[in-house]
């Protein structure tokens, strides 16, 4: 049974700055799962104010302990400017989940 | 609240994350063997996740150290199917259908990061119940599937 993955992608500036951030996450986002990537998620899309793009299409599995550290990074983000984007794809369970 | 039939596939786990997986895994085979489609497949992982990540974080079953039992029955409903899992935990009363439910959220503002397991097994689940049997928590939930491939 596969954990969670996470990865990340960041478009720049021409002065290298960065414009935009892809956030990619993989697999099973249960309480394992998010043990292994809660505190990258954090610093990933939380810190800075950054447009982010998070990409959930390749999860398989989104308990609620996932929904939860996504909220509470995009609200993190909010207050500090910057806007997050969810893509959930086809995946039926996790556009139910969400 | 009828109990689990005596011939009905049982696991018993310990309340903590490491034994998520295993349940998984364990309701996976079963659910294989009885051509339970992956759908509701998927729907009854997630909510036994649920209920049992609340017990781990919430429940006592923790403290108490007490195995909790899973119990998965199949019964034939015509052209569908009933899956029925039974979760039965040796923590203090804790009635999981009784808790109070809010509006959902219309902003990130409102969203409040928390409750939303319990939400899932009353979005995903046909039947739920629960009773407080002698010292044990005994919930029950029901998912039905279509028998068409």
């Amino acid at each position: 049974m596969q954990t969670a993955s996470i990865r990340s992608d960041d478009v720049l500036e021409a002065d290298g700055s960065i414009k935009l951030r892809k956030v990619v996450l993989a697999d099973r986002l249960d309480m394992l799962g998010m043990e292994d990537i809660a505190l990258k998620l954090t610093s990933l899309t939380a810190i800075k104010p950054l447009p982010v793009i998070l990409d959930l299409r390749d999860v398989s599995f989104l308990a609620s302990i996932g929904i939860r550290n996504i909220i509470s990074s995009a609200r993190a983000l909010d207050q500090k400017g910057g806007r997050m984007v969810i893509l959930l794809g086809n995946n039926e369970l996790v556009k139910a989940s969400a | 609240m009828a109990p689990p039939q005596p011939d009905a596939p049982t696991l018993s786990v310990q309340p903590s994350p490491l034994e998520l997986r295993r349940c998984s895994e364990w309701l996976a085979e079963r659910c294989q063997e009885e051509a339970v489609p992956p759908g509701p497949t998927g729907k009854l992982d997630l909510c036994l996740n649920e209920v049992l990540a609340n017990l781990i974080d919430h429940g006592g079953a923790a403290d108490v150290n007490c195995p909790v039992d899973l119990t998965l029955e199949l019964a034939d409903c015509g052209d569908r199917g009933l899956a029925t899992p039974t979760i039965v935990d040796a923590g203090p009363a804790f009635d999981p259908l009784g808790v109070s439910r809010g509006p959902l959220p219309r902003t990130l503002q409102e969203a409040e990061p928390g409750g939303l397991g319990l939400l899932l097994v009353h979005r995903f689940m046909d039947e739920r119940s629960y009773q407080r049997a002698g010292d044990r928590n005994v919930l029950k939930l029901g998912i039905y599937f279509s028998k068409d491939p």
